[in-house]
């Protein structure tokens, strides 16, 4: 059914028809408040996990601000991990290799400047993979990936690299992109009437990983209002405008998550 | 049924015994001129008589002595009689008369009278009748019905009646309404007397305001504070966008009134918020007055008679919304012979056709329009099967007797949109109100009009994701309410209204169904009844002090079936219960007390004053900031949704100059507003079992001034308004409890409408708008969160969008050199003349690829974002042509 009611989207046309958007000048009302933010998740993947530490920015476009020095860690039941800043990315705070596990919870504890900032992530299972989807473009021979996930909520993340194919790394700018999809259950309005989002074409030669991540209840939350703030709006039907909420604790905003992932590879022919 | 009949039974023996008491209560007052008295005057001025009288009798004479000869010499020597026959010799031959009302004997400015005059000054006979157009037949709405020699007059009501109660006598009438002719008629009456009245329309094509100083007088003193009149005939002749005439987008330049912004059709009352105003079509409400999104309303003046508009000092018969009721009239038709009417735009063509049913007795009127863009769409849109919209409006007014008369009215209104999918399916939206109402009046003798209505209306929200598997949403609202209301003509200064009306709701709060089926609702369906008793007073206490008072009783109530959700104090779910078909679950009575004064401060100026409550039970759940209407919820008051209401103060001055041509409107307002609905953030308001719980109560505020100068004249119509206006909002659990401006929050509002005819064939006219901009929310900074770029904001609402400012200019040719039958005319118009891009939205999300704007997709390397802003139309031309037969 969601699926479905996606098609009406071309009811947009009508909007387009009699409306325009342009680039705008426009000052941002910096409140100058330096906010720690947290971008970080666990996964069942036996990797060097990573917890990304950075300060709000006053504007638009500008790089993140490192977190630096800060002490990270996670504890689940009587395990402990502690984070250490690598020193080549700074503000990014990587385990030695572990793996989260479902049904745990995992306790993320930091301290920076005194403060201590917390929050607790939960793994969900995830369903496997759908076989991919592509459609191709005639006039370029290039193709698109097609998000088709359903069922349980989940967000996907397509890492494309086109690195053996110097032309189009050229044309494009990089040799690697990644796109994020979500599947959630709700249905929302502003994301039926949502603004135009690019796509990313890749040639054959590209290769592909997937990788799905399973979401809690709160983790979808975190992610629709995300996307509220972000790829929904700017439509025609925005809603209220409001902070996106976060798990985390004393004022911190972002996100700590655990998740189930499974993944695959592909290779485009 | 008969359950319902045995009620309806019960509250009709109620309200008439109402009117008994009141009744009683009248005659009683008479007694104290029965009071016995001795004068005796011998070449004593009028006014030590006056007050010898006052200490015997105690009793108090009202008077102005300008109106009275306070110093004519009495010779009079009475000996135990009554108070009335004293009275009757001491003005014997004066140019007096007298009234009592309350405790006063009020003077006034009357005939010379003979003895036979003045035996007859207490018997009392009542004027009553229709005015209506000499041309049409159809009744006018607010005509004045002005005695000279008593300096006494009416206005005719809703439905084009007046009542005047006088003493025996000739009399010269003078009767007169805006855009007609004044017409003077000598009367000798001396029974109860009806009479119809025919008022001749200007004769030129392009309307010239005609206005009587009797008239006006009479409108500035008895008119409503807060109250705008607007004119179909004016809102023919107001540039619109595409041609397309518009009565409710007329609004916008009525001061304290201002759209969300251009295409939207919701609008704003002094703060309020668009749910806050009810707009009555014949008394059936329409629920969503949008036609393609909101860029055209439904209303269009072809089918209108009259429009009253009430921002404040809502009479006694309206309730039922916090800011305002909008009371559209329709045509009745000609009665007296066929007519009709037809344009044709560059979107849409309108028809419509009038006539008799009878010869000056009943008629007939039908009202048309289709869109055609889809005509345009098509060859680019290989996949649009339709996109179109429609009106279809039709009333029939039927005389039954001399006392009786019938109207039945219809409209039904939609839009349609269907396409088909990459499958092959096809899916779409539609969304449409229909509204019917059947008015039976009737006149009790000659000072009790009663007026019966029954009145429905449904509103219907459809998003097909497949026609063919018959998989839809829809929301719906129907209503079906019985209303019954009388008027008292009590005294010629005295009106009393009373009113009961029953009214059933059925709310569906959006649902999905599946090959047309519904298996279960997803958000629970209600059901609900509204009871209302209403009884209020029109009363010039003074000859200079009007007052309106009354008092409205409601009883709302929900009942199954019904699943009910309650909430512990985190909006979390805690329970839910289920009540069976028929149970009632919930129930809230409300007193609405009513007041108003106009103080008369000279001959065309008067002071308003007014406090008022109103209380709302029906709110549209959204927590959109777009001004496009889409998939649209309403619910009532209820376990979770307590009712809204509001305290309105208010305080206008009115003044004509300059020949009464000119006129001062002001007003100063102080709204306050309870339980207000807001909105957790990013709520989930589609197919939500829980949407009750996404709801937040809370607090606000509005207050503001109000200036418009309008001129009336021959030639050059038109007004200039300033309107002043904040509206602020408070919730405990938004905004981290801090008090914010309202999205319906704009300081300064100016608007200019001037209408000029040129040349007796050419007409121009102009609009100007300029208003502070929509209060908005934007970042205060941003932060990095997998490649996202994610908003984060400090306060809600705490910026502004820049300035909106639009001039529109349109202009009539009328192509006939001479009125005849058929006459046609042709208007051009330009909508945003000076082509400003007038901002509806900021965005800070898009990126521009190839001068388009996208949302970025690349996480691992996103591209610079920009701000962006979305705007409507830019300017816009347009023709449309015109003809009437």
């Amino acid at each position: 059914m969601r699926r479905s009611f996606t098609y009406s989207l071309l009811f947009y046309f009508l909007v387009i028809m009699c409306s325009c958007e342009k680039e705008y000048d426009w000052d941002i009302k910096s409140n100058r408040m330096d906010i720690l933010v947290v971008d970080g998740i666990i996964t069942n993947e036996h990797i060097a996990h990573c917890v990304r530490l950075s300060f709000t920015n006053q504007d638009l476009n500008m790089n993140s601000r490192a977190v630096s020095g800060a002490t990270v860690f996670v504890t689940a039941d009587t395990n402990s991990y502690e984070f250490v800043e690598s020193p080549n990315d700074t503000g990014c705070y990587y385990a030695s290799p572990f793996q989260a596990v479902v049904e745990r919870q995992y306790h993320l504890m930091i301290e920076y400047d005194s403060q201590t900032y917390e929050a607790v992530g939960e793994a969900v299972p995830v369903t496997p993979l759908k076989d991919p989807v592509f459609e191709g473009n005639a006039e370029n021979d290039l193709q698109r990936y097609v998000f088709t996930e359903s069922g349980q909520p989940s967000m996907l993340e397509v890492y494309y690299d086109w690195s053996e194919i110097p032309d189009y790394c050229t044309e494009y700018g990089y040799c690697q992109a990644q796109e994020t999809f979500c599947n959630l259950d709700n249905i929302d309005v502003n994301n039926i009437y949502a603004p135009p989002r690019q796509i990313i074409w890749f040639p054959a030669g590209t290769s592909i990983i997937r990788k799905k991540y399973g979401l809690s209840e709160d983790h979808q939350a975190f992610l629709r209002s995300l996307l509220m703030e972000t790829e929904w709006c700017g439509g025609i039907f925005d809603v209220q405008h409001g902070n996106v909420p976060t798990n985390l604790s004393n004022g911190a905003i972002g996100y700590f998550a655990v998740c189930m992932v499974v993944s695959d590879t592909l290779y485009i022919n | 049924m008969n359950m319902f009949l045995d009620k309806l039974y019960h509250i009709h023996f109620v309200f008439l015994a109402c009117l008994f008491f009141l009744s009683a209560e009248m005659f009683c007052q008479q007694t104290n001129l029965d009071k016995t008295i001795s004068v005796s005057y011998k070449g004593e001025s009028l006014v030590k008589v006056l007050t010898d009288i006052e200490k015997k009798a105690d009793v108090r004479f009202s008077y102005s002595p300008r109106k009275i000869p306070e110093n004519e010499k009495i010779t009079v020597t009475l000996d135990h009689v009554s108070l009335r026959k004293a009275l009757q010799e001491i003005f014997l031959s004066l140019p007096v008369r007298y009234e009592l009302i309350d405790e006063y004997i009020v003077l006034k400015k009357g005939p010379v009278k003979s003895l036979e005059d003045a035996d007859q000054q207490e018997k009392k006979i009542t004027l009553n009748g229709y005015i209506k157009d000499n041309k049409t037949g159809e009744v006018l709405i607010g005509a004045t019905v002005f005695i000279k020699e008593l300096e006494l007059g009416v206005i005719t009501n809703n439905y084009g009646y007046f009542s005047i109660t006088l003493p025996p006598g000739r009399y010269t009438m003078i009767l007169s309404y805006i855009g007609y002719r004044e017409l003077q008629q000598k009367v000798d009456i001396s029974t109860n007397t009806k009479f119809d009245f025919s008022l001749l329309s200007d004769p030129e094509e392009l309307e010239e305001v005609t206005i009587s100083s009797f008239q006006k007088e009479e409108v500035i003193f008895k008119m409503n504070s807060s109250k705008s009149e607007i004119l179909p005939s004016f809102v023919k002749l107001q540039p619109s966008l595409m041609g397309e005439s518009d009565v409710l987008k007329t609004l916008e330049f009525q001061p304290g009134i201002s759209f969300y912004g251009d295409g939207s059709s919701y609008f704003h009352v002094r703060g309020g918020y668009y749910d806050q105003n009810l707009i009555l079509l014949d008394d059936a409400t329409v629920y969503n007055p949008s036609h393609l999104l909101g860029i055209f309303t439904p209303i269009i003046p072809d089918a209108v008679k009259s429009v009253d508009v009430y921002k404040g000092d809502f009479p006694v018969q309206y309730g039922g919304r916090l800011s305002s009721v909008v009371d559209i009239r329709t045509n009745d038709g000609n009665k007296n012979a066929f007519s009709g009417s037809a344009s044709i735009g560059l979107i849409s063509t309108r028809a419509s056709f009038e006539g008799p049913l009878k010869k000056e007795a009943s008629s007939f009127f039908v009202s048309f329009r289709r869109s055609y863009f889809d005509l345009y769409l098509k060859p680019s849109q290989e996949n649009l099967l339709h996109l179109y919209f429609y009106d279809f409006t039709t009333k029939v007014n039927i005389r039954l007797g001399k006392k009786d008369r019938l109207f039945a009215t219809i409209y039904r209104g939609k839009d349609s949109f269907r396409t088909k999918n990459e499958d092959a399916d096809t899916t779409g939206i539609n969304w449409g109100n229909t509204t019917a109402t059947i008015r039976w009046n009737h006149i009790f003798g000659s000072r009790v009009f009663m007026n019966t209505t029954m009145y429905s209306s449904r509103y219907d929200y459809y998003l097909h994701s497949s026609i063919q598997k018959g998989e839809y949403w829809n929301s719906r609202i129907t209503n079906f309410s019985l209303k019954e209301e009388l008027t008292f003509y009590a005294t010629p200064v005295m009106k009393w209204h009373f009113g009961i009306k029953l009214g059933f709701y059925a709310f569906n709060p959006g649902n999905f169904y599946s090959e047309n089926q519904l298996e279960d609702y997803q958000v629970s369906p209600i059901n609900s009844s509204e009871l209302v008793f209403y009884s209020g007073a029109e009363h010039e206490v003074f000859p200079w002090l009007k007052l309106n008072y009354g008092l409205r009783f409601t009883t709302w109530a929900n009942y199954g079936e019904s699943f009910v959700v309650h909430y512990n104090e985190d909006y979390n779910q805690d329970f839910t219960e289920y009540y069976e078909k028929g149970e009632k679950f919930y129930t809230h009575r409300s007193i609405e007390p009513r007041l108003s004064a106009s103080f008369k401060t000279g001959r065309i100026s008067s002071i308003k004053a007014s406090y008022n409550r109103t209380n709302q039970y029906i709110n549209l759940i959204t927590n959109s900031i777009s001004p496009f209407s889409s998939l649209e919820v309403w619910l009532p008051a209820g376990p979770n949704i307590k009712p809204q209401y509001a305290d309105i103060l208010d305080l206008g001055y009115v003044q004509a100059f300059a020949s009464d041509r000119i006129t001062l409107y002001t007003d100063v307002y102080y709204k306050w507003m309870y339980n207000q609905i807001g909105y957790e953030y990013h709520a989930n308001m589609l197919v939500n079992p829980e949407i009750e719980g996404e709801i937040r109560q809370g607090d606000g505020w509005a207050y503001g001034f109000e200036i418009a100068l309008q001129k009336e004249g021959s030639n050059l119509n038109g007004q200039i308004a300033y309107t002043y206006s904040r509206s602020f909002l408070s919730f405990q659990e938004l905004n981290e409890g801090r008090i914010f401006p309202s999205t319906q929050d704009r300081p300064h509002v100016l608007n200019l409408s001037v209408v000029y005819q040129a040349r007796p064939r050419w007409l121009l006219s102009a609009n100007f708008t300029q208003a502070s901009g929509t209060a908005i929310t934007t970042p205060t900074s941003f932060y990095n969160y997998r490649g996202y770029q994610v908003p984060v904001y400090s306060e809600q609402n705490n910026d502004r969008l820049p300035p909106y400012t639009r001039l529109d200019l349109s202009t009539v040719i009328q192509l006939n050199k001479k009125k005849k039958k058929f006459n046609h005319s042709l208007t051009f118009s330009i909508y945003n003349m000076l082509g400003i891009e007038n901002p509806i939205y900021l965005n800070f999300n898009k990126t521009l690829v190839d001068d388009e704007l996208f949302v970025p997709a690349d996480k691992l390397n996103p591209p610079d974002q920009t701000s962006s802003m979305r705007y409507t139309f830019k300017m816009l031309p347009s023709f449309t042509y015109q003809f009437k037969f």
